[in-house]
């Protein structure tokens, strides 16, 4: 798949770890690591947007598209 | 579904699960009495063993053209009647060599394809126990019983239809024609009918699935 999730590196610029974004946003641990991961097929809007409103960050912080 | 009824759907697919087990080992016992078929007519000498192992039963197909029986309808008609095409298995004590070879192969290719769409059929039940039915494994399996039936109605009928005109030729019986190529017997196609629409059933099922994986892959 060519859309990569940089959850982690966005993780690590804030210093926040998997469990506290799982609490806060609350999206489960196990479909956050599917995200973090990769393997997700599909995000929607309302999740993308609690993450983008947790991270104080864009949605092109989190999604990258590579060739 | 209440606690009853998903009790009774596990009974059933426990069934079902026992009777395809059965079927695969009589398969493999099919299988290996094929082989050994096969093992005795290589053996160049006649030997005690050739007496225990008898040639198999062949399948042919004849016809009674002569009118020889009559027909009592109802409504007090008669009418002499005569059996255009007919389906028998004769049994014989000698066969020639070639022929059984033939047959043996066929039929140990035909219980091969019988017996792995058995194995299909035994995967996709365990799923369904396990509760995991809507996978792209199991459309991939569903495809693949449906292409095996349809060769499972080709190679029977191909060999049929060959020890048939085969023995056609020596075959001997008063007022009986044996025949070679059979349409009647050919051109039956509720079996292979059966296949392709389990073709597309496959096909939809491997769609659902695949749509249900991104479903649940959806964040």
């Amino acid at each position: 798949m060519s859309i990569i999730v940089n959850l982690d590196v966005m993780l690590a610029k804030r210093k926040m770890s998997l469990t506290e974004l799982s609490e806060r946003v609350g999206i489960t641990m196990s479909n956050l690591s599917i995200l973090k991961k990769g393997k997700a097929k599909a995000i929607r809007f309302s999740t993308l947007e609690l993450i983008c409103e947790v991270l104080e960050c864009q949605p092109g912080d989190i999604l990258a598209y590579k060739e | 579904m209440n606690q009853q009824d998903q009790d009774h759907g596990v009974q059933s697919i426990d069934i079902l699960i026992f009777i395809f087990q059965a079927m695969k080992i009589l398969i493999w016992i099919s299988l290996v009495m094929s082989s050994v078929l096969i093992i005795v007519t290589l053996i160049p000498n006649e030997g005690a063993l050739k007496n225990i192992v008898p040639p198999p039963n062949f399948v042919v197909y004849f016809s009674l053209p002569e009118e020889l029986g009559i027909v009592q309808w109802g409504d007090g008609n008669t009418t002499p009647f005569s059996i255009v095409s007919a389906l028998g298995v004769i049994k014989t004590s000698f066969a020639p060599k070639g022929l059984v070879l033939f047959y043996s192969f066929m039929t140990i290719l035909t219980t091969l394809l019988i017996l792995f769409s058995i194995i299909f059929t035994i995967r996709i039940l365990k799923s369904v126990k396990k509760k995991a039915f809507l996978l792209v494994e199991n459309a991939v399996r569903l495809r693949w019983i449906a292409l095996l039936g349809i060769g499972i109605y080709f190679t029977d009928r191909i060999t049929s239809t060959v020890t048939s005109s085969q023995l056609s030729k020596y075959l001997q019986f008063p007022e009986v024609d044996f025949t070679g190529i059979n349409f009647f017997a050919f051109l039956n196609f509720e079996s292979i009918f059966g296949s392709m629409f389990l073709l597309v059933i496959a096909e939809v099922f491997r769609m659902g699935a695949q749509l249900k994986e991104e479903n649940d892959l959806t964040i």
